[in-house]
C-alpha cells in the first residue's frame, strides 16, 4: 500500500462518508415535506420554499465534502 | 410541430450524441480511430480557488478574469434595470411586467420572513445579493465564458521533416531593461545571469549547453534605437538556460526552420488559430527526425470566468452580507443589547454579589450559571463568524461543483450530454441566490429581534 493508493482511498472516502449525512437529510426533508403537504395541502407554497431553503442547506454539507476530496485528488 | 418535424430533430439529436460518444473521451477509452475535429481537450486543474490574471500580471492588484466577469455582470444587470425602467408606464409593456413581477416576489418573500418594517430596511441589501448571485449564475452559462476549472491546451507541435534545426524563428521579446535573457554556469559552479541593457527583441546566437568564453556574444538585441548590439556573456561557462517562454500573438505564426539538406529549409508554423505561450523543446543545431517534439503550445486563460467560482469574490460577498447582519443587530436593539448578547457576564456578577453578602448557596448555583452564559456568548461569537465561512464555501463550492459537472460531461459525451446539466445549472443559479440572499435575511432579521414586530 503506498502512498498514491492511500491517497486516492482518501479521495473516496472523503466523498462518499461526506457525502451520507447530506443523503440521508436529503431523504429526511423530503419525507417531511410530504407528510406535511398530506397533511396540509392549502400550504403548499410555504413548505415549498422553506423545503428548498433547507434542501440546499443540506446539500452544501455535501458540497464542502465534495471540494474536500476534489482538493485531495488535484492539490495534495 | 409536425410528426416528421420532430422525428427529424431526434434523428439529429442521436446523430450528435453517438457522434459525441465516438469523439469524446468514452470513444478514445475504445480506442476508436480518432476523428481530429472531436479533439477533448485535457481536464486539468490550474487555479481552482481563483481566477487567472488576465491584466497587470504581475503588478499589486493583478485584474483576474472572474473579476472582469463580476464587472461584466454589473454592467448588465445596470443596463436590464435601466431598459425596463425607461419609459415607465401605468400599464406596463413586457420588459416593465417582467421586472416588476420579480420585484413584488422579491418584496413579497423579505416582507413574509422580515415584517413589514424591517422587510422595507433589509431590501436594497438582500435584492443586490440576490440579483448579483443570480446574474452572476446565469451569464457564466453564456459560451463566451471559460470554464470555472481553467482548461489547458498543451498543442505539440512537431517537426514535418527529418533535418537540423537551423533557427528557432520567434523572438523572446524584452519588455524592460536589465531583464535576465539567459543564464551562464561557470566552471566553479557559479551562475551568472546576462542581462538585456535596453528593451526590444532579442534573437539568440547560442543554445544551451554552449560553451562561451568571456566576452562573447550570446544574443543579438534588436532593439529601437541600437540595431544589431550584441549582448555577451560577463563570464566564460556553459549556458544552462535561456529564456525560452514566449508568446504567440497570430495563428500560423512561423516557430522553426529544418534544413533537411536537400534545399530549401522546412518551416514549422503554429497551429491555425491558437494563441498562448511556446516552450521550445529543441534548439538550434539540433537534429530532428519527423514527428519529433520541437515546441509546446500551452493556450492563455480564457478572458472571462464565472466570478463565483473565485473564493475571493464569495468571500468579499459573505464579509458583506456578515457585517450587514451585526450592523442590523447593533442599530436594531441597541450596543448594550447588543454587546450582552456576546459578553453576558451580568449573571455571574450577580452571583459574586450573592456570594460576598452571604448567601452562600444561592451565590454558587447563580456564579455556575454565570460561567455557562459566559461560555455561551463565546459560542455565539464563533457561530457569527463561521457564518462568513459557510456563506462563501457555500456559493463557491455550488458554482464550482456545477462548473466542473458540465465540464466532465462534455469530457466524456462532448454536445447533447452537457444540455441536461444546463438546465440543472439554471435551477442551481436561482437556488443559490435565493439561499444567500435568504440566510441573510433570516439572519438580520433574526438579529434585530422580533419585539418591535407587528405580527
Amino acid at each position: 500500500m503506498n502512498a498514491e493508493m492511500i491517497k486516492f482511498l482518501a479521495v473516496g472516502l472523503t466523498g462518499s462518508i461526506g457525502l451520507l449525512g447530506p443523503a440521508l437529510g436529503l431523504g429526511l426533508i423530503g419525507y417531511a415535506t410530504v407528510t406535511a403537504l398530506g397533511r396540509n395541502p392549502e400550504a403548499r407554497g410555504a413548505i415549498l420554499t422553506n423545503m428548498i431553503l433547507v434542501a440546499a442547506l443540506t446539500e452544501a454539507v455535501g458540497i464542502y465534502a465534495l471540494i474536500v476530496s476534489i482538493i485531495l485528488a488535484m492539490v495534495a | 410541430m409536425s410528426r416528421r418535424g420532430c422525428g427529424l430533430i431526434g434523428l439529429v439529436v442521436l446523430i450528435l450524441f453517438i457522434a459525441g460518444l465516438a469523439g469524446g473521451a468514452i470513444g478514445r477509452g475504445m480506442a476508436l480511430p480518432e476523428i481530429s475535429f472531436l479533439k477533448v481537450p485535457s481536464l486539468e486543474i490550474e487555479s481552482f480557488f481563483s481566477g487567472e490574471a488576465v491584466f497587470l500580471t504581475d503588478g499589486p492588484f493583478p485584474i483576474t478574469n472572474t473579476l472582469i466577469a463580476s464587472w461584466v455582470t454589473i454592467i448588465v444587470a445596470t443596463l436590464f434595470a435601466f431598459a425596463a425602467t425607461r419609459k415607465m408606464k401605468i400599464i406596463p409593456g413586457r420588459l416593465q411586467g417582467l421586472v416588476e413581477m420579480a420585484m413584488e416576489g422579491l418584496i413579497n418573500f423579505i416582507e413574509s420572513v422580515a415584517g413589514h418594517k424591517n422587510g422595507r430596511k433589509f431590501l436594497p441589501i438582500i435584492a443586490t445579493i440576490f440579483i448579483f448571485v443570480m446574474y452572476n449564475a446565469y451569464l457564466a452559462l453564456l459560451p463566451v465564458y471559460g470554464p470555472g476549472i481553467h482548461v489547458t491546451l498543451h498543442d505539440k507541435i512537431e517537426a514535418e521533416d527529418a533535418g537540423t534545426v537551423v533557427e528557432l524563428m520567434v523572438h523572446p521579446i524584452v519588455e524592460e531593461e536589465d531583464e535576465v535573457v539567459a543564464l551562464i554556469e561557470t566552471a566553479d559552479g557559479n551562475r551568472e545571469e546576462v542581462e538585456a541593457h535596453q528593451a526590444g527583441e532579442i534573437e539568440y546566437s547560442v543554445a544551451e549547453g554552449d560553451t562561451v568564453s568571456e566576452g562573447q556574444a550570446v544574443a543579438v538585441m534588436v532593439g529601437e534605437t541600437d540595431n544589431g548590439t550584441a549582448i555577451v556573456a560577463p563570464v566564460a561557462g556553459t549556458v544552462v538556460k535561456l529564456e525560452l517562454e514566449r508568446r504567440i500573438e497570430e495563428s500560423e505564426q512561423p516557430i522553426a526552420k529544418i534544413d533537411t539538406g536537400t534545399g530549401e529549409p522546412v518551416i514549422v508554423s503554429s497551429p491555425e488559430n491558437k494563441l498562448g505561450e511556446l516552450e521550445y523543446d529543441v534548439a538550434v543545431g539540433q537534429s530532428v527526425s519527423p514527428d519529433d517534439e520541437i515546441a509546446v503550445l500551452t493556450s492563455a486563460p480564457p478572458f472571462l470566468r464565472s466570478a463565483s467560482t473565485d473564493i475571493n469574490m464569495t468571500l468579499a460577498m459573505a464579509l458583506l452580507a456578515v457585517l450587514f447582519i451585526e450592523l442590523m443587530g447593533l442599530t436594531g436593539r441597541g450596543f448594550k443589547h447588543y454587546i450582552s448578547e456576546y459578553i453576558n457576564v451580568g449573571e455571574l456578577f450577580r452571583g459574586m454579589k450573592l456570594f460576598f453578602t452571604g448567601k452562600i448557596v444561592d451565590g454558587l448555583m447563580a456564579s455556575v450559571t454565570g460561567v455557562i452564559n459566559v461560555i455561551i456568548g463565546g459560542l455565539e461569537f464563533i457561530s457569527h463568524m463561521t457564518r462568513m465561512v459557510s456563506f462563501a464555501f457555500r456559493l463557491f463550492g455550488n458554482m464550482t461543483a456545477g462548473e466542473i459537472l458540465v465540464l466532465s460531461a462534455t469530457f466524456l459525451i462532448p454536445w447533447i450530454m452537457a444540455m441536461p446539466f444546463y438546465g440543472l445549472e439554471l435551477l442551481i443559479g436561482f437556488i443559490q441566490a435565493l439561499i444567500f440572499g435568504g440566510l441573510t435575511l433570516v439572519f438580520a432579521s433574526i438579529a434585530v429581534g422580533h419585539g418591535s414586530e407587528e405580527h
